[in-house]
């Protein structure tokens, strides 16, 4: 223990304990130059012991504890049960701010039937340099999720309340309890994303507005809370860089059942997120998603983009969703079953090859540009409708099954969808009128000349292309070129000669 | 109990050789913490350097104590109108757009005008008081202290019982 010279108060000097170490004036004088005494080493080794055994022995638990806590009440919007929390901080790799997450059902323990959603484990990443800014960014894998998707009697999709709080009256769609299809009830949920956004813009208006000061009113006690925002303006506090997951597996529950078919569960399938933020006006990138995965024999991608960005200046801000599907060898059942009756006709085989690009405006205008590849197609009409595409329904399925008969693939790629999705206005290409109005010889035709235009221009292409590496002379153009008009003239004449 | 301690401590600080530029450093440090709501980070940046380096806890203490309470009788009237003239200042603007979001003073809530306009007022009164405290110090100890130590007057004092306790109770020897 150190000690120090004292003069008492009646003049004697004493030897005494010091009062601290500082106080030593020894031990001052010594450590004034190295920086190791300016510290107290013995508060930091119990700071140390102190927050190290709670750490170890309490913050995982305690920390698990209080989030079941919270997820147990859906009092969030959802339901959740962590098996097991890592936080990981002092773990032996140092990878600092890595949180692990085992669920229940990882664990093998009893979970609700029918979660919506579920997951072997979450990995969260958090970013160090953005942590130090206060800021809470981070990168979220998922092992094994998995997604129930349930449409209700009242055709409501249970992914509606995911994240929401309990619904109020006011909150309540006038006209959404009728019963619909997955299209429609896809629809409703697009409404209730354009309000949600509604609310959010409000909620973000008025929550960064500084709290009211009156004039004038004198009082002792200050508002310490008020502060500025000026600063954190530009700023996202809580970014979900990129949420990725594989083995998802996404499980379509139909409670309605309207007799359109059960649809088979997407499995095999990968999942990335990114860019998900607490204002996404400001973030600098757009969200985006690509869920894959095998559906019914198939393979499908849906990818897409939701850009909330504020415009540059004045301009307002962009409210756009793009969503890509694509699908290879999709069974056309799967379209009976998700479209319902939203389809004037009843696929009975068949397989489709599909590129889908949707375009969402303010949540309101829609674009929807289809190309199909039908193979081995079939259709009937749907019981009730009378007409399809101006048409009369039986013949059209008629014309429609003929030139599906004749052709490998029936390529419609000029269909539009436009206006808004409460109200689509469908625009019928020439593909589809031609079978409507001509018949099938008159579209095959069409489909046939398409083809051979397509196949000039490929032709054209390949020649540009490697003509120079052939060593191409004026001659060896010339053959080509005869060859080329051959092959153009023995293919027209073989279709002409077919009709 | 506590209270007496402390002020046993605080007689051996002035009594030992402690430096006055430390003492006066401690006493700034407290003063600067009564001046911060000890909810925000900077403050509890504070507590921790007070208890984690070699800083007079007991001075720092005192001021603190001695400060808080003046905060808390008007003192604290000042704070907000410092801060809101520093932080919604347009010509600071981009000092405090890009300061405020450098990493670890984020966490040290300088964008509440009370933080700002405490630790500002607070740190000037310190940086005031710093002179006057070591004079103080330097005083007590080379004419308060030696002079009424050597005083015959005082020892004759000190022989009385009742002196000798109260000596005990509140120098604690």
């Amino acid at each position: 223990m150190s000690t120090e010279e004292t003069k008492t108060i009646d003049g004697k000097k004493k030897k005494t304990p010091a009062a601290d170490d500082d106080a030593a004036p020894e031990k001052r004088t010594r450590s004034g130059l190295n920086p190791l005494r300016w510290v107290r080493w013995k508060v930091v080794i119990v700071l140390a012991i102190v927050f190290g055994g709670f750490y170890l022995l309490g913050l995982d638990p305690l920390s698990r504890w209080k989030l079941n806590d919270v997820g147990a009440e859906g009092a969030q919007g959802a339901r959740w049960n962590v098996g097991a929390l890592d936080l990981g901080i002092l773990t032996g790799d140092f990878d600092f701010g890595k949180v692990l997450v085992e669920t229940a059902r990882k664990q093998g323990r009893r979970t609700e039937k029918n979660r919506a959603f579920s997951a072997d484990s979450i990995s969260i990443d958090f970013n160090a340099n953005q942590a130090l800014r206060k800021r809470l960014w981070g990168s979220v894998e998922l092992a094994a999720p998995q997604l129930v998707v349930r449409r209700s009697r009242d055709g409501s999709l249970n992914v509606e309340e995911i994240g929401e709080e309990p619904p109020t009256k006011d909150d309540e769609i006038s006209e959404s309890k009728e019963p619909t299809d997955w299209v429609g009830a896809v629809g409703r949920w697009l409404e209730k994303l354009k309000k949600w956004e509604e609310r959010r813009r409000k909620w973000m208006g008025g929550k960064d507005e500084p709290s009211d000061e009156q004039p004038g009113k004198k009082k002792i006690e200050i508002d310490t809370k008020r502060r500025i925002t000026y600063p954190f303006e530009g700023i996202t506090r809580f970014v979900a860089e990129k949420i990725e997951g594989s083995g998802l597996e996404i499980r379509f529950v139909d409670e309605a059942d309207s007799g359109s078919g059960e649809i088979p569960p997407l499995t095999d399938g990968r999942l990335v997120i990114q860019n998900v933020s607490e204002k996404p006006s400001v973030h600098p990138e757009p969200i985006s998603w690509e869920v894959s995965g095998n559906l019914g024999g198939g393979t499908v991608t849906l990818g897409g983009a939701l850009d909330l960005r504020r415009g540059e200046g004045d301009a307002p801000p962009r409210n756009d969703l793009v969503v890509t599907l694509t699908g290879t060898q999709m069974p056309l059942s799967l379209a009976n079953a998700f479209a319902g009756e939203s389809l004037p006709m009843v696929f009975e085989k068949g397989t489709v090859d599909l590129v889908v690009t949707m375009t969402l405006t303010d949540f309101e205008q829609i674009d929807v540009r289809p190309s199909m590849q039908f193979i081995n197609v079939e259709v009937s009409p749907r019981p009730g409708v009378k007409k399809i595409a101006n048409t009369d329904a039986a013949v059209f399925c008629k014309h429609f099954n003929e030139a599906a008969k004749q052709l490998d693939k029936l390529v419609i790629d000029d269909l539009r969808i436009t206006g808004t999705y409460l109200q689509p206005k469908i625009e019928l290409g020439d593909t589809l009128v031609t079978l409507a109005t001509s018949g099938a010889r008159a579209l095959v035709d069409k489909q046939v000349e398409k083809r051979i235009e397509k196949g000039k221009k490929e032709l054209d292409r390949f020649l540009e292309k490697n003509a120079p590496d052939l060593k191409g002379s004026e001659e060896t153009r010339k053959v080509i070129e005869g060859v080329e008009k051959t092959l153009e003239k023995g293919l027209e004449g073989f279709l002409k000669r077919s009709r | 109990m506590f209270l007496l301690t402390w002020i046993r401590k605080l007689y051996k600080v002035l009594s030992a050789d402690a430096s006055p530029g430390a003492i006066a450093f401690a006493i700034a440090f407290g003063i600067t913490l009564g001046c911060l709501p000890l909810t925000s980070g900077l403050a509890m940046l504070l507590i921790a350097s007070v208890l984690v380096f070699r800083v007079q806890i007991s001075s720092a203490l005192l001021s603190f104590v001695v400060v808080k309470a003046c905060a808390l009788a008007g003192l604290s009237q000042l704070f907000i109108p410092v801060g809101g003239w520093l932080l919604e200042n347009e010509a600071l603007h981009g000092f405090w757009t890009a300061a405020l979001n450098w990493p670890v003073i984020a966490w040290l809530d300088l964008d509440r005008l009370a933080v700002t306009g405490g630790a500002v007022v607070g740190a000037a009164v310190g940086a005031i008081l710093f002179g006057p405290v070591v004079w103080l110090v330097v005083s007590y100890r080379r004419w308060l202290h030696d002079r009424v130590s050597e005083n015959r007057f005082f020892r004759w004092l000190t022989n009385f019982w009742i002196v000798k306790g109260l000596r005990f109770i509140f120098v604690g020897r």
